[in-house]
């Protein structure tokens, strides 16, 4: 083997290397991010329908297999923590889940539930997508 | 660790004596290693994707890796059928060992000039 080919491995392996890190920190797009409003949304819905069992239906054989990544890369210590701080994204949205809730039913307004999961969505769009962005990013290694 | 029967260890011609694996020296498996590299789990369906090769082109090349314990492969099921590869331990080494050879060989190559 001559250095030239050795170049070219070594070129052919950085650029899959590259595909494998970028696929595995894409932060959220504007269509998941709308997937994950619908999903709220749809809980809301259902809720006020009382028909929370569809949800469940839906979630279940949709909704998880369509957000699996195709690359889960070595967790970092940094990455943890913002993994952790993703979870904790959910406390504003329920807590605004709540506020949109109550202010609905003290109007009485038709379906308090689905206002209420708006308050969420303003979170997920918000503050729980920087810190995702900012999750994937600190995966790269 | 098995030991590749493909993998012993090959002098390069004039490279100064450095010496490279020829079981992964193979443009296929160079590509699921370096794709394998920065991850922990990949799933096979975009290994497939992103070297743009077939399932059983692809069936093969991995096989061959798990067999000589490069490579684990897990299957799925819970939710819809799903594998997942990774390179082990042996097979990070061994991946690492192989570039390492390749950049010295192009180091080499430089000095020499």
């Amino acid at each position: 083997m001559d250095a030239r080919e050795a170049q070219q491995a070594l070129d052919q392996a950085a650029q899959r290397r590259q595909q494998t890190i970028t696929a595995g920190t894409t932060p959220w797009t504007g269509a998941q991010v709308w997937s994950l409003c619908s999903c709220a949304l749809a809980l809301g819905v259902s809720v006020d329908a009382g028909m929370i069992w569809l949800w469940v239906v839906l979630m279940l054989t949709g909704v998880g297999v369509a957000w699996r990544r195709g690359v889960q890369l070595r967790p970092t210590r940094a990455s943890g923590r913002w993994q952790a701080a993703l979870v904790a994204t959910l406390v504003p949205a329920l807590a605004l889940d709540v506020a949109f809730q109550a202010v609905a039913r003290g109007l009485d307004w038709p379906l308090p539930n689905t206002v209420g999961v708006l308050g969420a969505c303003l979170v997920i769009a918000t503050l729980t997508r920087a810190v995702q962005a900012r999750m994937v990013a600190s995966l790269r290694p | 660790m098995s030991t590749a029967p493909e993998a012993r260890p090959a002098a390069p011609g004039g490279a100064g004596g450095a010496a490279i694996d020829e079981f992964l020296h193979t443009p296929a498996r160079l590509n699921v290693c370096s794709l394998l590299a920065p991850a922990d789990w990949v799933t096979f369906a975009f290994l497939r994707d992103a070297i743009g090769t077939s399932d059983s082109a692809l069936s093969k090349q991995v096989a061959a890796l798990e067999q000589v314990g490069y490579v684990e492969v897990r299957k799925e099921r819970a939710v819809r059928r799903q594998t997942s590869v990774r390179l082990t331990e042996a097979g990070r080494r061994a991946f690492d060992a192989y570039l390492a050879t390749l950049e010295l060989l192009v180091a080499r190559a430089r000095g020499g000039r």
